[in-house]
């Protein structure tokens, strides 16, 4: 039997004021895939990503990490699954970047001269070294994802979450970010919805519609099927 | 309304310290035990911060700031409001200077406890009969209950030589004047919440049970009445005391340095002239030395 | 309205970035604990005395003390001039009471305090003095309070900007103070449900990251700027009890 990366199976959330956030979603991700979520605004692509990483516990359904139970070793779940928010400022609330880097290390008891040294080499690693003394809100928007990337890698998670990292950053940024997820080492999930960044990282496409379910999941030739696309109100 | 340092003698800022550390520890024991979210209380912290630095205008040309400790109370319940209000404060003394370090306790005792516990009772007590109404009261009492506490504590301060007579009325009034502007905002935020989001302000974690609120009550009510007792001690001057048991100012330094230069019987005012003098050229003496050693 | 409060605003978050901005001196290398400490020593020696002499001992010290950090001298007297003239004003009618020294003394007290408390704003990074105060052991909800404190106001403070801005672009008629107050209260409510929403987002992420609350306490640095600070610290309380 083969033991997919991550795996969920008829995934239904409702949120507590009853509004539907994914509705009876099946996803299976091979290890090492990459794989896009293409979908409009609203279609639940950021509560999918939430409930996939264990955040939001599923209404009904089940998440499997290699074949684990995503809520019953949350210590497994959270040291394997990195996640990249689409807002960085959610993600960095720490006073400068060094404490932010110093904060994984800090929660897996690693002595403090040791997490020195591993914040400054995924600094180097980063291209941060420069802000490491300032605070996070200081930073441009290419640095602070750059932080985010750092912060998640640390931990050297076997399957990457990312929720629109290419929202709201210039040309280069993104450019160097979606070369990060294709050289990655480990299985990597993106939502997005911006078509035209797909093709250069994934080889999986997964189309969600407008009632918050999977359309249809194939290879990047579904990104040719305009009638496809456009049911689901992407173009 | 923040304190600064030199208006409140030691015995008042010291008293203050340790009210308000057991408030502060109870409502921090409270959140840890109760797994309140208090990453909220942070975030909170800083919008309320945000807050008060918008401008209201009012009559006359001037304005009003916001303060925000019942608000805080009402979204966040009694005890992560005050930690939030805390927060704000702790980083408008060390960050902005606002607000002395000796006068910590007290501006935080006014502005995050009574403020905060006043306005979330009045809150809990009329929220039922009128939204808007209630966040009106608790803005405003909470707020003129908070400028009176002030005005005691520099009225009651041995350093400030106008009376509470004076301090109380003042600071009250005005504050009273001014809070009519908290209570409206306050009022319209909680009235604006209850329709939009109402689960905010009712899924209210912590119970506060009967005997902590009388003896908080009490501790608010009574705080005061300690003050005046602290006075009555009348140990404000602690380095003086200390000095005066070392018996230094009996015996200027000077004379233990330059026992020769000087002529007994010496006019004092000279004598604190040269001892002067000697402390200028001694701290001069030791920036040179740290202005080699930095710059080695 | 908003022009106010942007000056407002931009006033205080220049102390934000100050620390930036400053070429590093001597008070900056100190040790945060062993300066925080010896500060507030000097603090309460300046506000516990009425002695002329005292007080301007301290405050020619805390001079000498700006000049070794590279603090301008400009730049520290833009920040204390207002209070100070303000704390004169208000003592002065007890000049008739209590004769002019007391108010001379009072308000210099009340300087030589805040001159203080800006070289320790000025001299510190706020992570600096979490770490401090994680090593005084402040329980660690406060200080990890006091970062997102710290790390979000800014972010805070533009977004409520931009929506009073647009507030601002959609308003017609001239409003009377009590709507601008209820208006605006309206504003604030939608402002803190963005702010309840953005602190579940935050929560996330903490407990994505791990959410035990946990820091590092740097190691305890006691070398030649502490030792020189310390000598003078008690070099300064020697002079202050000889006075």
């Amino acid at each position: 039997m083969v033991v997919f990366a991550l795996k969920a199976e008829n995934v239904s959330y409702v949120y507590p004021d009853k509004t539907v956030g994914v509705r009876n979603v099946s996803l299976s991700l091979k290890v090492g895939e990459r794989v896009a979520i293409i979908g409009a605004n609203g279609c639940g692509k950021s509560t999918l990503i939430n409930v996939l990483s264990g955040i939001l516990k599923p209404t009904s359904g089940v998440v499997k990490i290699f074949g684990v139970k995503a809520d019953e070793n949350f210590e497994f779940v959270r040291r394997n699954v990195g996640v990249v928010f689409q807002n960085p400022d959610d993600f960095l609330f720490n006073p400068t970047v060094r404490d932010e880097l110093l904060y994984t290390p800090a929660q897996l008891d690693i002595p403090y001269e040791e997490a020195l040294r591993m914040a400054e080499e995924f600094a180097r690693l980063f291209g941060i070294e420069h802000v490491l003394e300032k605070p996070p809100f200081r930073l441009s928007g290419g640095e602070k994802k750059r932080v985010v990337l750092a912060c998640v890698t640390m931990l050297k998670p076997k399957i990457l979450l990312m929720d629109e990292p290419t929202a709201n950053v210039d040309g280069r940024t993104r450019r160097r970010i979606l070369e990060f997820v294709r050289d990655y080492d480990g299985t990597v999930l993106v939502a997005t919805h911006e078509l035209d960044i797909v093709p250069k990282f994934a080889e999986k496409v997964v189309v969600m519609n407008m009632e918050k379910s999977v359309e249809k999941v194939g290879g990047l030739e579904l990104l040719e099927d305009e009638k496809l696309l456009e049911s689901c109100g992407i173009i | 309304m923040h304190i600064p340092d030199g208006y409140l003698d030691m015995n008042i800022a010291g008293l203050f310290y340790l009210l308000t550390a057991i408030v502060l520890g109870y409502s921090i024991y409270r959140v840890r035990r109760e797994k309140v979210n208090w990453t909220l209380a942070g975030i909170t912290a800083s919008a309320i911060f945000a807050a008060q630095m918008l401008n209201w205008p009012i009559p006359g040309g001037t304005s009003a700031h916001f303060v925000g400790g019942a608000l805080a109370g009402i979204l966040l319940g009694p005890y992560a409001g005050c930690i939030a209000m805390a927060c704000v404060l702790i980083v408008q003394c060390l960050v902005f200077a606002d607000g002395g370090i000796t006068a910590l306790g007290a501006n935080i005792w006014n502005m995050g406890i009574v403020d905060v516990f006043v306005g979330y009772y009045i809150y809990k007590a009329l929220e039922r009969r009128n939204m808007f109404l209630a966040g009106f009261l608790a803005g405003w009492i909470g707020i003129t209950l908070g400028a009176i506490f002030a005005g005691l504590e520099i009225g009651l301060s041995s350093y400030f030589h106008y009376s509470v007579a004076i301090t109380v009325p003042t600071m009250g009034i005005w504050h009273a004047l001014l809070g009519i502007v908290e209570g409206v905002i306050t009022g319209s935020i909680v009235n604006y919440i209850s329709t939009t989001r109402p689960d905010l302000l009712e899924a209210k974690e912590v119970r506060v049970g009967k005997a902590v609120w009388i003896a908080l009550a009490v501790l608010i009510a009574l705080s005061p009445v300690f003050a005046y007792l602290a006075e009555l001690v009348n140990y404000s001057e602690p380095l003086e005391n200390v000095a005066k048991h070392l018996g230094v100012s009996e015996h200027p330094l000077w004379e233990g340095i330059l026992p020769d230069y000087t002529i007994p019987g010496v006019n004092p005012y000279v004598g604190t002239l040269i001892s002067g003098a000697i402390g200028v050229i001694v701290v001069l003496a030791i920036a040179t030395v740290i202005t080699r050693a930095v710059a080695r | 309205m908003i022009e106010k409060t942007i000056k407002t605003a931009t006033e205080y978050f220049q102390n934000f970035f100050s620390y930036d901005y400053h070429p590093k001196g001597f008070l900056q290398s100190v040790d945060t604990r062993v300066k925080l400490v010896g500060m507030i020593v000097l603090i309460v020696a300046s506000v516990t005395t009425f002695n002329l002499g005292k007080i301007l001992a301290i405050l020619f010290s805390s001079l000498i003390i700006s000049k070794l950090s590279n603090v301008s001298f400009r730049d520290l007297v833009s920040r204390v001039w207002l209070f100070t003239l303000f704390t004169f004003l208000i003592v002065l009618p007890l000049a008739f009471v209590e004769g002019f020294e007391y108010v001379l003394a009072f308000t210099l007290r009340v300087l030589t305090a805040i001159v203080l408390l800006q070289l320790i704003v000025l001299t510190t990074p706020f992570n600096e003095l979490l770490y401090a105060m994680r090593s005084f052991k402040i329980p660690e909800i406060l200080v990890f309070s006091l970062g997102l404190t710290y790390r979000y106001i800014h972010l805070m403070f533009s977004e409520l900007l931009r929506i009073l801005i647009a507030m601002e672009s959609r308003r017609i008629k001239k409003m009377r103070y009590r709507e601008i107050w209820k208006e605006g209260g309206k504003i604030l409510g939608s402002f803190f449900l963005r702010v309840y929403e953005k602190g579940e987002n935050v929560q996330r992420a903490m407990s994505l990251r791990g959410d035990r609350i946990k820091f590092y306490s740097k190691p305890f640095k006691f070398g030649i700027e502490e030792a020189l600070f310390t000598l003078l610290v008690v070099f300064v309380l020697v002079w202050w009890c000889s006075l």
